[in-house]
């Protein structure tokens, strides 16, 4: 294998996604030279062709604009077709049915279970975040101290208070709207200088859940001291002209596409750091081993450079530089470690030596529970963000000790979460159907009377998403599969999940706060329980003749946690290996624990913090 | 539970392959016995949908989208015989969709059916689908026709909103309360 | 034989606006104030694209498209009309704004001195136009100055370093990002010799003042200001009132031509003698420097505000050698040389934008060999694009002889509802609208993602808390800080005045 030529590069960075363009931009801006290798599509110079496939999609799931496609010849793309395939919501149904979440021909992660990964994400330039919400929330001080608090898990190895400089960094950089004083009040978080653009207008909806819960009591729950309160939601959204993007419009379209960029995604800063002509990217290359010399330093990354989604490999070789950045995201970035071994490193890189790494391990994501109603006067959801507001009060308190905490995310999108509509509810009225329970008679309308029962049910639609706290397990994982690969030969990703018994007692409370909430609003609850073979649910571990349903939040964190020692962690909490000095695992799979919060601008903090530290400490 | 978002487009084929950019061009002049037809189509749909022909089809309108229905309605079997019942009804467009919805046809009434579909989903949901007993749970539609038909859709101005990815709105509008629903499917001045 | 003329095309604009059964757009009436912003101008120009038939009024003839049309000025509004031409009134009405389209061209590009277009001075007839005199139009980076200081009307800034360069006839160009990176920053555009195209935008007199009169040329400005931005709208005389212009904006594109390009190609342009200016960073990498350059007109949007356009009219010009088009490139009808596309590679991969980095050196040559290879995609209708053709032909032929027979209408994007109360930005007419030379990587027909002028401009604010809707343009974006700091803007006390379209009652939140 010819190397490259050496030192051709200060940084070699696997990803770019948030975290890869977050450190390249950094170090470009720094004059240091770096190559981004990413398996994905290359940045187009418009989002023409993404907003054509979303426009086109029957079901316009949060991978639909993206390619590769989903769908071939009528069916779910065979991942094994794929170069560089990725999972999809759409293959997470119930066993023998179209979707299987078991099924490799239809599946990317061969899912071992017992209970379904419910997380999707990309490989296409910019990541993942090209889909994301654009909630930008600050973990809390007590996220950062879980095991000194409450005596669960572990602590981080730093505080909010080491990261606070940088979530203000952060902000800059993606360009989040907030209101600081309002964050300050509810949560008690301090910001050392405020967000770099005023907060996001809040809803009519939002408006009508904060009516409702002034003075709202929720017994039961650990939650009888909270005064429960909407605040506005911190995001990525421009409520300002900002870095030449224009203001949001209220496409209420943020997952999957914001169609004029209102939104951050990471391609504004890939953009941004391909200008300071000290970054490169190569597009359509997956990273396939990473290379360990007698000295434990990583000598190289080898790479396959391919055609297309699904065409010939073109090259293989060997790049240098003088440090790695892995930047793939918490599944790609283990399987790429774990696909690493040699004799130096008989379990994969950056994974020890005896077998005691954490490699893969702690996998978590937020288990959302979805509940939605129907409020008694319009509150005319499917306008403006997805979500601008939420209910933070009930992140944090003493309940943490015995079970998972929450955030509520209010949606704006009226019941197109849960139900698929205005589609379902539209189909219901005109077929005489009741899929969306709104049709109980299932009348078949047209003219007037449809135009007017339509109107009555839409404008009156809400949802809450409860994002859960999932603790970290060390079963579960991240492997390699030993059958199934991908098109390039290399082993998928093989996932190991459950939710432990803490997580779980997080669901019948949102359950209860839902309930209540609702009550408060007079509205009607449709909260539908989950099919018995749903991948996605389980008992309630209090009424075992219930059963509770959980979507993934698209967060996967966990897989090179980070922590004071290497004992028990993989990087330090500047995101560099323990064991290769020259190697560092950026992005969520860094994070201990997975807290409340949204992880992107926690993700980007640390970033930020470690592309500093490398330019001042390593890359002198 | 039904799990709608994913279930929904599983049965479908080519369900979100990417369309060619640049679809025929909507507003070419019908062939002239079409664009007789085209008149009663639009009278019929405002019948059928609940939603004022000046709306559905403004007499200036850059976009068209009535050839894209029609000529999407056209492909299906049974477009003949509702046809006939619109000629034979030219005056009275609701009294031709009352026929259409409850005609003993299933041909007739389930066209109908889709054709409302069209406006209010831009998709193509096939009336053979539809018909169908006991009914696929949930229905999927063939396609959606066209990225302008889904962002001309009707079911989201009748909640008083914009389909998700296309509002025509400025910063801020979702603090307030939408335009009344006259607004958007009443003729201006009506 | 004018003034009767004047009065048939006068009856006939007031029959249109009876036809439209426009009622009174809500807007301030004019006061003294808003007078002197849009002051009566004495020569608005008239002329409808076709006239009833005076043996058959039932029937349309078209307008005679000769000489007489070099001198009757500029359209202070359109005048169309659902008549005309062809039984379909969408054609007619697209018809009758192409054609003044065709007319503000020739108004804008008019000798400054007051002399018939084509019969200036330099080789080709051509000569400083109306738009590049300091007493017309105003470059933007003269409006939006440092520190948000105020702009003063009709005077020439000469940065120091241009000094040495300068001499009289040249016009400043003074760089940021936004004259060489095209729009949401989707790149530069080389041309065939390597170089970057250059742009620039300009403001008339009307919009000047409003912005002026209303401190809107600074951050804190517009934070300050809190009634709504509704910029003077042009409207043609009638019976008792005066035309009066209403704000115009521009935006040009040029090519830098090569020296040894000869006579022949300055022939083909229209050709301005400019120092471009590199103020440094932040507004530009390289700098600070001044270069001279001899720059030829590529590509030309006029957006006017009208009485009866509140959405804007917006033209489109280009010159007709920068690019083929999608339907030239399949049948190989190509006529080369262009200035942004290779004949002798046409299955080379069109519309990519180059490699970075993009930031221009002070030479003006891209880094590396790449040149933009552009293709114009077909974006409206046939109908649309065979009747701006037809006219194409019969302005070009009446400029024979001259630059200006080199340049071609694209279309022009105008509401075809401009009252409607859902859609903020009036049912755009064609839906999408795109200057290869200016929106050449978002050319396409997606809705939203694709150019489209009212689209995108529609969502263009002001600095203010909330973001108020500022009518159409982008210029705000450009103003600067009065002070050392600015950061996020503070919220506003009041909202009084914030008018937002597409609402219903109840008070904002």
């Amino acid at each position: 294998m010819r190397a490259e030529k050496a030192d051709a590069f200060d940084a070699l960075i696997v990803g770019s996604g948030i975290s890869g363009v977050l450190m390249a931009n950094r170090l470009g801006q720094a004059n240091k030279k770096v190559l981004i290798l990413e398996a994905g599509q290359n940045l187009p110079p418009d989002i023409n062709d993404y907003m054509n496939r979303f426009f086109m999609a029957t079901v316009k799931v949060p991978e639909s604009p993206y390619p590769p496609e989903l769908f071939s010849g009528g069916k779910l793309t065979d991942p094994a077709s794929l170069n560089a395939g990725r999972p999809t919501v759409l293959s997470l149904e119930a066993k023998g049915r179209p979707g299987d979440w078991q099924d490799p021909k239809q599946s990317y992660l061969v899912q071992d279970g017992p209970l379904a990964f419910g997380s999707s994400y990309e490989r296409v330039n910019g990541g993942t975040a090209r889909h994301w919400l654009g909630t930008s929330l600050r973990f809390l001080p007590a996220d950062f101290e879980m095991k000194s608090r409450y005596g669960r898990f572990t602590d981080w190895p730093i505080k909010y208070d080491d990261l606070e400089p940088w979530y203000c960094e952060a902000e800059k950089e993606i360009g989040v709207a907030g209101d600081a004083e309002e964050q300050n009040a509810h949560l008690g978080i301090t910001f050392s200088s405020p967000h770099p653009m005023p907060r996001i207008p809040i809803s009519r909806v939002d408006m009508a859940v904060d009516a409702a819960v002034s003075g709202l009591k929720v017994p039961g729950i650990g939650l009888d001291k909270v005064q429960w309160k909407v605040s506005s939601t911190p995001a990525a959204r421009n409520s300002q002209p900002y870095q030449d993007r224009r203001v949001c419009a209220g496409n209420t379209n943020c997952i999957p596409i914001c169609p004029i960029q209102a939104k951050y995604d990471p391609s504004v800063t890939l953009a941004e750091a391909l200008r300071t002509g000290n970054v490169q990217v190569w597009y359509r290359c997956a990273a396939a081993a990473v290379v360990v010399d007698g000295n434990g330093r990583v000598s190289g990354i080898d790479y396959i450079q391919f055609d297309g989604d699904n065409g010939p490999v073109i090259r293989r070789g060997r790049l240098t530089a003088k440090i790695y950045i892995l930047a793939g995201n918490a599944i790609e970035t283990p399987r790429l470690l774990l696909m690493s071994k040699s004799e130096r490193t008989p379990n994969g890189v950056a994974n020890r030596r005896d077998h005691n790494g954490v490699i893969g391990k702690y996998l978590m994501d937020h288990p959302l529970y979805l509940a939605w109603a129907l409020t008694p006067q319009p509150v005319w959801g499917y306008r403006g963000p997805l979500s601008t507001a939420g209910i933070e009060v009930c992140r944090d308190g003493e309940f943490r000790r015995e079970r998972a905490a929450f955030r509520i995310e209010i949606g704006n999108e009226g019941w197109n979460f849960p139900i698929g509509d205005p589609d379902t509810t539209t189909v219901d009225l005109v077929n005489g159907l009741n899929d969306s329970q709104l049709n109980k008679d299932k009348k078949a309308l047209f003219g007037p009377p449809l135009v007017k029962e339509l109107n009555d049910r839409l404008s009156r639609q809400f949802r809450l998403g409860f994002l859960i706290e999932q603790s970290p397990d060390d079963s579960n994982s991240v492997a390699l599969s030993t059958t199934a690969k991908d098109r390039l030969g290399l082993p998928r990703p093989r996932i190991s999940y459950n939710l432990s018994d803490y997580t779980k007692q997080g669901l019948p409370a949102a359950k209860i706060a839902a309930t209540a909430i609702f009550s408060a609003m007079n509205a009607d609850q449709f909260t539908l329980a989950p099919d018995p073979d749903d991948p996605s649910s389980f008992p309630s571990p209090n009424d075992p003749t219930t059963r509770l349903k959980y979507f993934g939040a698209g967060h996967i964190v966990g897989t090179h946690r980070m922590g004071a020692s290497a004992t028990d962690s993989a990087v330090n909490d500047m995101q560099q290996s323990w064991d290769h000095e020259n190697l560092f695992l950026v992005g969520s799979g860094t994070f201990p624990t997975v807290a409340t919060a949204n992880p992107t601008l926690t993700i980007a903090a640390l970033c930020l913090r470690s592309a500093d530290h490398i330019v001042r400490h390593i890359l002198t | 539970m039904i799990d709608f978002t994913r279930r929904k487009v599983l049965g479908v084929a080519a369900g979100t392959m990417a369309s060619a950019i640049g679809t025929a061009d909507l507003t070419q002049p019908a062939a002239a016995d079409d664009a007789a037809d085209l008149v009663l189509f639009v009278k019929l749909s405002a019948a059928l949908t609940g939603i004022d022909a000046a709306q559905l089809a403004p007499p200036i309108d850059p976009i068209q989208i009535k050839r894209a229905y029609f000529r999407q309605a056209k492909t299906d079997p049974g477009f003949e015989s509702l046809m006939q019942i619109v000629r034979a009804n030219p005056a009275d467009p609701v009294g031709a969709a009352n026929k259409i919805m409850n005609s003993s046809n299933q041909q007739i009434k389930y066209l109908g059916r889709s054709i409302i579909l069209a406006w209010y989903l831009g998709a193509w949901y096939q009336p053979m689908v539809l018909a169908q007993t006991p009914p696929p749970s949930p229905v999927t539609p063939l396609k959606v026709i066209s990225p302008t038909a889904y962002t001309q859709a009707w079911a989201w101005r009748v909640a008083q909103a914009h389909p998700m990815g296309y509002s025509e709105l400025r910063f801020g509008y979702w603090s307030d309360e939408p335009l009344p629903i006259e607004d958007f499917v009443k003729a201006r001045g009506a | 034989m004018r003034n009767l003329r004047e009065l048939a095309i006068v009856a006939v604009g007031a029959a249109f606006v009876c036809m439209l059964n426009l009622h009174a757009y809500a807007q301030a009436p004019i006061s003294d104030a808003a007078a002197d912003i849009n002051p009566p101008v004495a020569n608005c120009n008239l002329t409808p694209d076709t006239a009833p038939d005076p043996h058959d009024q039932s029937k349309h003839v078209a307008t005679p498209i000769d000489s007489k049309l070099l001198t009757l000025g500029q359209p202070c509004h359109q005048v169309v009309s659902q008549k005309g031409l062809s039984t379909d009134a969408l054609a007619n009405l697209q018809r009758g704004f192409d054609f003044y389209s065709w007319l503000t061209f020739i108004a804008l590009n008019s000798p400054a001195d007051g002399e018939t277009i084509g019969q200036g001075p330099r080789p080709g007839g051509d000569a400083a136009t109306k738009w590049e005199a300091l007493s017309n139009y105003r470059p933007l980076a003269a409006v939006m100055l440092e520190k948000g200081s105020e702009p003063t009307w009709g005077t020439r800034i000469v940065p120091e370093l241009c000094k040495p360069l300068d001499a009289p006839g040249k016009i400043i160009l003074q760089l940021g990002e936004a004259a060489w990176d095209q729009p949401f920053k989707t790149g530069p555009l080389i041309d065939q010799n390597g170089n970057y195209a250059l742009f620039d935008i300009l403001i008339n007199k009307p919009m000047f003042d409003f912005i002026d009169d209303n401190g809107l040329y600074s951050k804190q400005g517009q934070e300050r200001f809190d009634r709504d931005i509704v910029f003077p709208e042009g409207v043609n005389p009638a019976a008792n009132t005066p035309g009066r212009m209403g704000a115009v904006m521009l935006k040009v594109s040029w090519h830098i031509l090569d020296p040894s390009s000869g006579k022949t190609l300055m022939r083909q342009f229209h050709t301005a003698d400019a120092l471009i200016y590199f103020p440094g960073p932040p507004a530009t990498k390289t700098g600070p420097t001044c270069v001279a350059k001899t720059l030829g007109l590529i590509g030309f949007h006029v957006g006017h505000k009208t009485k009866f356009a509140p959405q804007w009219v917006w033209s489109s010009f280009e010159h007709v050698r920068n690019a083929p088009n999608e339907k030239q490139v399949a049948e190989r009808d190509l006529h080369p040389p262009y200035t942004f596309f290779n004949a002798g590679c046409p299955q080379c991969p069109n519309n990519k934008t180059p490699p970075s980095p993009w930031d221009p050196p002070a030479s003006l040559q891209f880094h590396s060999n790449h040149k933009s290879q552009v293709i114009r995609s077909i974006i409206f209708p046939d109908a649309v694009a065979r009747e701006v053709d037809d006219l194409n032909k019969r302005f070009r032929t009446l400029l024979k002889g001259t630059v200006w027979e080199n340049y071609m209408l694209i279309t022009t994007q105008w509401p075809s509802d401009a009252q409607s109360k859902t859609d903020c930005n009036g049912a755009p007419m064609p839906t999408f609208l795109a200057n290869t030379t200016l929106e050449t990587y978002s050319q396409g027909q997606v809705p939203l993602a694709s150019s489209s002028c009212m689209a995108c401009h529609g969502n263009a604010t002001t600095r203010h808390v909330p973001a108020i809707a500022s009518d159409f343009t982008f210029v705000h974006e450009k103003a600067q800080c009065e002070s050392d700091f600015c950061g996020s803007p503070a919220a506003s006390k009041s909202t009084a005045g914030t008018k937002r379209c597409g609402l219903g009652g109840g008070m904002p939140q």
